[in-house]
């Protein structure tokens, strides 16, 4: 038993060592990734972001009239098509093909000599080539077609995640500070006519938290005077499909991706972020979370109706 | 405050999981495919499936190994106790001449087989009468005379009409329809029967729980359920139900016409394009259909050059090139589609433009009929190597007959077919370490059937070839066998595998055909209707005065009362009707030539045993070297000659008789039999993995010798119904 024991817990303590270094593995490459791509994606999504949230103004503008899970379907199946043929495009479809075929003589090799047991281990092991051969393929239209789909989904993401606070609903606020210092410097939030504060400033932990209550449907402007500093933030106020900014972020990329409405913090700035704690949309189809699941299965079953039409092979 | 603080944190999961996408992009693109759009998202979820599968099976495998291995070993426990040998490799190379083997060997341009004649054995194999693919490897695999196989010839005859039939498979449609409107669902699958009969001796290995791999053996469609894996060969049909009808595309004659084998279809060139379309199987689907077409476009871009746009495919056409399989879809209407593949050959754009299109076959990946056991070994096949000809007679002689194909580009099918199935062989070389392969190479049955007439200077079709440039191409074929046979060797290394290259039959020249019907007109067993000169298929025969006819290679028929039609032998005579034609054919002499033409006939009822013995012809004609059944009674079209020069590519030919065409058999091992036949084969097999030989066979073990050398089996007598004897329609 002991053996066993002693077996058990040593296999145990290299698994969580191997998890381990997985993990640090991971870290140091999400720096060295960062280091490279920061220069470029930051100023990037500067200029990016904007044209994409005009474009899907202008695309929501469109689809305005329709119930909003019509939009979100027909984006979808858009965007499944699109992305099919950017991907038959940018991708080697002759050196797929003949992977998943090699992926497919593989198994079936595996049910017509499995009484043989060296092709049980042959064909695992080409399986094996053939699969990690398949995700080097898939790198160049990774690389392509991640930027654009990733600020597609951002723009859905600021529609569907959330919802305008309506007229006399309250919402929380947050601004984190970003300073080394253990006193905080003087933090205000200027009144304005669409809003009242009902609670705040409450600091604490390098944050300080208000609670206000909407009063007048719109687009308004929050305005902090942080230690002399100017900031604001954007107060969306109303019904409907209104896109809403839940966090204005610092001018790092990872953070623009996500937040893509509000001009980036300067990163000199005091102010680290500023967050409207906005309602989640609610729908089993269209609201907070379940949009995005909503918008893989539709564009997914799209791409599978129209691949064999663009011949297509993933 | 509270209630409202946990409803904005729904916003976090949502955070969390684009941040966590965004990191993983960033350290692995599998992980992000899913977020740039559904065909990585796919590509990622089948590659997980397929990994997962793999793992699934990979772990099934290995831990129902042990009990698969005591089931098996239970089952096939007797066989595998006596078994000699661990695996059975035959290597067939349809039609290897021995003479030609022989002289090449002796000239040291086949080292393999030497060695392999010196370290094992070599032997004339004796072949079956007629000496046809079909008839032998028939026999090959079943271990029978072909009394009990039933295949006497390529053909037969419809006894209600005379017409011709494939003797060896009927393909009948769909028995039930669903009539929607102006379609006609089939609801099932085409009736298609095997009409070979008897069972194969790796169906006998099988129910002792040894496996098979077996690949292209002829007559073996439509497959056949057995412990193994098999792709089926001759006689599996093309798209459209043929034995292979190739198309040839033309501006060179306002006419379309018709070739044995292909039709040719007159194209207009329009400026630089040429639009027409490949002729597909009948729609069934539509009643009066007709065929189904696929359109094609040709864009003519420069001298010999053009791109060809065919099913959304764009591929470029080079003078003389082959393309590679293209995938051909036909569509019957409500979503239904059948798929086939061909290949293009662009034989000219100036002054004519000339297209040749290979028979359209069954896509091996997409099977519209079974073409393999199980059915997924077909579609195995081709992942593992990409698509491959699946038609019975893949080399298109029809078309070099017809002179549409050149020499060169009839190589070009018959080293491709070969090449596509060494990958297939290897394969299943790598794949079984236990069990049987057997695999038959067709290029040396084809190539010698078309280049015959270069190296026999008295072939009628001799003068005028182009002599030097092909000279050759039966000796290169032999060498590049030898070589196939060189690497096999290695793969077969080791005592635990006995290794046998055969062939069904030898060959022969074939410069001069005997029209039969003529010699059975002149000798008053044949009439003809006054307008009956030149019909084929037996259409210009007077049938209430005729008492013999002859239809395909191997003989001739009775026209028995109460058997055919129209019959007007009275049974009881039957017997001496065919003993009095035999001899009167026995030793029949082409005057003009000086030579006998046919060195003996056969009572049929008299050299074959068994329950399908009254199916066969009634005279198996066994033709001198050099002499054949001509082309036009092969057809049953009535000449006014009786000798006819064959002028044809077709030039070799083995459907003589038997005695003058024996195949090969090379083994790794000794062997005891002095006279080995072709059907001692299947039983020899069985003897080595200790199975009993089922009675029924009429074949007996040639006595392998054990890897020491010595002989243990019981195995080979030279006695009794072993002898090689015309007695059972083997010699």
């Amino acid at each position: 038993m002991s053996t066993i024991n002693w077996l058990l817990l040593s296999g145990g303590d290299a698994a969580l060592w191997l998890l381990d270094c997985a993990l640090d593995m991971f870290l140091w490459l999400f720096a060295t990734v960062d280091v490279v791509l920061a220069p470029v994606l930051t100023p990037l999504l500067g200029v990016l972001n904007p044209i994409a949230t005009f474009l899907g103004d202008a695309v929501y503008a469109v689809l305005d009239p329709a119930p909003v899970w019509v939009g979100l379907a027909v984006i979808s199946v858009v965007a499944g098509v699109v992305m099919l043929f950017a991907f038959k495009v940018t991708s080697n479809q002759k050196a797929i093909a003949k992977t998943k075929d090699s992926i497919k003589a593989n198994l079936l090799a595996l049910k017509l000599y499995r009484d043989e047991l060296h092709v049980t281990f042959i064909a695992q092991w080409r399986l094996l080539k053939s699969i990690l051969k398949l995700q080097w393929y898939m790198l160049k239209p990774v690389i392509i077609l991640g930027l654009p789909m990733l600020i597609g989904i951002a723009q859905m993401g600021i529609r569907y995640q959330w919802r305008a606070l309506k007229p006399n609903e309250a919402a929380q606020i947050k601004l984190v500070v970003d300073s080394q210092e253990e006193v905080l410097p003087p933090i205000e939030l200027q009144a304005g006519d669409a809003f009242e504060v009902e609670a705040g400033p409450v600091p604490g932990g390098g944050e300080v938290w208000w609670l206000i209550r909407a009063t007048e449907p719109g687009k308004h402007s929050l305005t902090f005077l942080v230690g002399g500093e100017t900031v604001e933030k954007q107060l969306v106020v109303g019904e409907g499909l209104d896109r809403v900014s839940a966090e204005r972020v610092r001018d790092r990329w990872p953070l623009q991706l996500l937040h893509p409405v509000e001009r980036p913090i300067p990163s000199d700035s005091l102010v680290a972020s500023i967050e409207v704690f906005y309602p989640g949309r609610e729908s089993w189809f269209h609201g907070a979370d379940y949009w995005i699941l909503s918008f893989f299965v539709i564009s997914m079953l799209a791409a599978l109706v129209f691949a064999p039409v663009f011949k297509v092979r993933f | 405050m509270i209630v409202e603080r946990r409803k904005t944190d729904s916003r976090r999961p949502l955070r969390q999981t684009l941040l966590l996408a965004l990191v993983l992009m960033l350290l692995s693109e599998g992980s992000a495919q899913a977020y740039i759009g559904p065909g990585a998202g796919f590509a990622v979820g089948s590659t997980v499936v397929a990994f997962f599968l793999a793992f699934l099976s990979g772990l099934a495998a290995i831990f129902l190994w042990p009990i698969r291995w005591a089931l098996r070993s239970f089952r096939g426990r007797r066989a595998m106790a006596r078994a000699r040998v661990k695996r059975f490799v035959i290597l067939g190379l349809d039609g290897m001449e021995p003479t030609l083997a022989e002289k090449f060997m002796a000239e040291g341009k086949m080292p393999n087989l030497s060695r392999l004649k010196d370290e094992g054995s070599y032997n004339k194999l004796g072949t079956t009468a007629p000496p046809l693919s079909p008839v032998a490897w028939s026999s090959f695999l079943t271990g029978c005379n072909p009394g009990k196989h039933n295949i006497f010839d390529f053909l037969t005859r419809d006894k209600r009409n005379y017409l011709p039939l494939l003797s060896s498979v009927s393909i009948g449609d769909v028995s039930r329809k669903l009539k929607i409107g102006k379609y006609e669902i089939p609801m099932g699958k085409p009736n298609i029967r095997l009409l070979r009969k008897g069972k194969p001796f790796w169906n006998v290995l099988g129910e002792h729980g040894i496996f098979s791999n077996i690949i292209r053996v002829p007559i073996t469609f439509p497959p056949e359920r057995f412990r193994g894996v098999l792709l089926s060969a001759m006689c599996v049909p093309d798209l459209r139900g043929s034995q292979g009808t190739f198309s040839y595309y033309s501006t060179r004659s306002a006419d379309s016409a018709e070739h044995i084998g292909g039709e040719q279809i007159h194209v207009e060139r329009q400026g630089d394009v040429v639009k027409s379309y490949l002729i597909g199987p009948d729609n069934t689907m539509k009643k009066d259909a007709g065929s189904m077409k696929c359109p094609f476009e040709v864009r003519i871009t420069g001298p010999g050059e053009g791109v060809l746009k065919v099913g959304g495919e764009t591929i470029r056409l080079r003078k003389g090139e082959y393309t590679p399989w293209v995938n051909v879809t036909f569509k019957a209407g409500l979503g239904i589609k059948v798929q086939g593949i061909c290949e293009f050959l662009l034989q000219s754009t100036e002054p004519e433009f000339e297209l040749y299109v290979t028979p359209i076959q069954i896509d091996p990946n997409k099977p519209a009929m079974p073409v393999s056991h199980p059915s997924v070994f077909a579609t195995y096949l081709s992942k593992n190597q990409g698509r491959f000809a699946t038609l019975g007679l893949a080399e298109d002689t029809w078309g070099l007959n017809a002179t549409l194909l050149g020499d060169d580009d009839f190589l070009h099918q018959c080293n491709e077919a070969d090449a596509e199935r060494e990958v297939m062989f290897f394969d299943a070389l790598e794949k079984v370490r236990r069990g049987l392969c057997v695999c038959v190479f067709d290029g040396t049955d084809r190539v010698q059937h078309m280049f015959w007439r270069y190296i026999d200077a008295e072939h009628p079709a001799h003068s005028g070839q182009a002599e030097e440039q092909h000279r050759d191409a039966i000796e290169q074929l032999y060498v590049r066998m030898d070589d196939l046979v060189g690497r096999t060797m290695k793969k077969c290394e080791g005592n635990g595998t006995v290794l046998m290259v055969i062939s069904d039959h030898g060959f022969n020249s074939f410069r001069r055909g005997i029209d039969l019907n003529v010699w059975l007109e002149e000798n008053g067993y044949l009439k003809l209707k006054p307008d009956g000169l030149g019909k084929k298929y037996l259409a210009g025969v007077d049938w209430s005065q005729t008492k013999a006819y002859c239809l395909g290679l191997a003989g001739i028929w009775l026209n028995i009362k109460g058997r055919e039609s129209q019959g007007i032998v009275e049974p009881s005579e039957a017997d001496a009707l065919r003993d009095e034609i035999c001899d009167k054919l026995t030793g029949l002499r082409d005057e003009e030539k000086g030579e006998m033409a046919i060195s003996r006939a056969f009572n049929s009822h008299k050299i074959y045993r068994g329950p399908y013995k009254g199916e066969s012809q009634d005279i198996i004609v066994g033709y001198n070297k050099g002499y054949r059944v001509s082309w036009e009674a092969a057809i049953g079209q009535q000449t006014d000659k009786l000798f006819h020069d064959n002028t044809k590519a077709w030039s070799g030919d083995h459907c003589i008789d038997p005695k003058l065409v024996p195949g090969v058999l090379f083994c790794n091992r000794k062997i005891r039999a002095e006279n080995p036949r072709l059907m001692d084969l299947g039983p020899t097999v069985l003897d080595m993995f200790g199975v009993d030989v089922p009675k029924i066979m009429d074949g007996q073990s040639v006595g392998v010798s054990d890897a020491d050398g010595s002989f243990s089996s019981n195995g080979h007598s030279t006695n009794g119904k072993n002898a090689p004897t015309e007695a059972v329609g083997a010699s």
